[in-house]
């Protein structure tokens, strides 16, 4: 039977207690013979390095996992910046509208400045909405 | 059948009505609607944006404890660096090669988390658009000094409700978006943040641990080696190994708070898609203004540690 991510962390963090409780042990239990303090580093390192390596096995099996999410939450965002444009570009419909509005009053006592005064706003607010000319 | 008068009030007859003109004069019909629009343009800015500040502080708050973690994650590497030299000799070094070609994944997925946080935060506030309809008065005025203060406040009116519209519609795609995007991104935020606290946050947290157990059994072996023999060599070492100690208890510290932060995240989403129809301020400010509070001070925490 296959281990799965959450197995191999599992191991991982009891190999990594285990060498923690040895460290514990050593520090409160002094070796004297060189020899044997050689082993029981060399045990306590060997332990460490199975865990290091364990989890790493875990946390690139998880990463398989989570790419779905991790690409769903991306299309999410992706989604936003969209909604946050088509809000931009209904606040710029307003400005056209408020630049109408102005337009139309102006209209309603015409002066050569209020009418033409009022037009440069309608051409203002029309600006950001009209397409870049493309090509040279 | 014949109407009865709208009052019957005795005093209310012409003479008593010229009466009231003196004492009260009633504004013209701009100003009146003026003051109308200018009303329900308080009450409408009041409704849509303000109450969704809960979202956006917690977005803001979510993004320091993203943010925060990069730096912790970008560590890694050193510390399995520094984790060789406790190694006996003879024995192979941990793989820090493997913490390298790691990383880059990590922080894009915690960046990906954190990115879809940060645009809920927009979402919820956008500011509304200023100065479309109401300065329309104003730049009349402007463009004509002549122009009377009854057409004025004829384009000021007209503006302001065209405002008062608009608000009302954008506030409203503003929060049907937001609940939408919550709940279609409720079940990959809690894996995501499962995966970032589970695994990435986890490891972080083994390779420290691990780092330190390798310390102490260094420490350990030569403080028996130098014994009694070399006094001041073994005080040196012993307090270089409290230093260190420290210092990985410091960034243990840290990851723990990320991973409690994660959890707060995760938490606040969900109650965010439980509510999702019914956003209101005081449900948000009740439901979701601890979480932001523990997400601030989780953060905070986290810059400390890392300081």
């Amino acid at each position: 039977m296959g281990l799965n991510a959450q197995d191999l962390k599992n191991i991982a963090s009891a190999l990594s207690a285990l060498a923690r409780a040895l460290a514990d042990w050593g520090n409160t239990h002094p070796i004297t013979d060189p020899t044997q303090q050689a082993q029981f580093d060399d045990f306590v390192s060997s332990l460490v390095q199975a865990s290091d390596s364990l989890m790493n096995a875990a946390v690139t099996a998880a990463l398989a996992n989570v790419a779905v999410s991790a690409a769903d939450l991306q299309n999410a965002t992706d989604r936003a910046r969209h909604t946050l444009k088509v809000i931009n570009d209904v606040t710029t419909a307003l400005k056209i509208a408020g630049a109408a509005v102005a337009l139309g009053t102006s209209l309603l006592s015409p002066t050569p400045s209020t009418v033409s005064g009022a037009l440069n706003g309608l051409v203002q607010a029309v600006q950001p909405a009209s397409p870049a000319p493309t090509g040279s | 059948m014949m109407s009865r008068p709208m009052s019957s009030n005795p005093r209310s007859g012409p003479r008593h009505e010229r009466k009231n003109r003196k004492a009260y004069q009633f504004p013209q019909a701009g100003s009146q609607v003026s003051i109308i629009v200018t009303i329900l343009l308080l009450t409408i800015t009041s409704l849509s944006c303000v109450d969704l500040t809960q979202v956006t502080q917690f977005a803001k708050s979510s993004q320091d404890v993203g943010n925060t973690f990069k730096a912790l994650s970008s560590d890694t590497a050193a510390v399995c660096g520094s984790a060789a030299t406790f190694f006996p000799p003879g024995q192979a070094p941990l793989n820090c090669d493997r913490y390298v070609q790691l990383q880059p994944a990590l922080a894009k997925v915690n960046d990906v988390l954190f990115a879809y946080i940060a645009s809920l935060g927009k979402i919820a506030c956008i500011a509304p658009p200023k100065d479309a309809f109401t300065n329309v008065g104003a730049e009349l005025k402007q463009a004509d000094a002549s122009i009377s203060q009854a057409d004025q406040n004829n384009a000021k009116a007209a503006g302001g409700l065209a405002d008062a519209l608009s608000k009302i519609i954008l506030s409203g795609y503003q929060r049907h978006e937001l609940a939408r995007m919550i709940h279609e991104s409720n079940s990959s935020v809690q894996a995501v943040v499962s995966f970032l606290s589970g695994y990435a946050a986890a490891q972080s947290e083994l390779l420290l641990n691990n780092t330190w157990t390798l310390e102490e059994e260094y420490c350990n072996s030569n403080r028996n080696q130098l014994g009694a023999a070399e006094p001041l060599a073994a005080k040196l070492l012993a307090q270089k190994c409290d230093d260190d100690k420290a210092r990985i208890n410091t960034k243990v510290a840290a990851v723990e708070q990320y991973q409690k932060a994660l959890a707060t995240i995760a938490a606040t989403h969900d109650i965010l898609d439980k509510k999702r129809n019914s956003l209101t301020k005081k449900e948000l400010l009740h439901d979701i203004g601890p979480q932001t509070s523990s997400l601030s001070a989780a953060a905070l925490a986290m810059q400390k540690a890392l300081q």
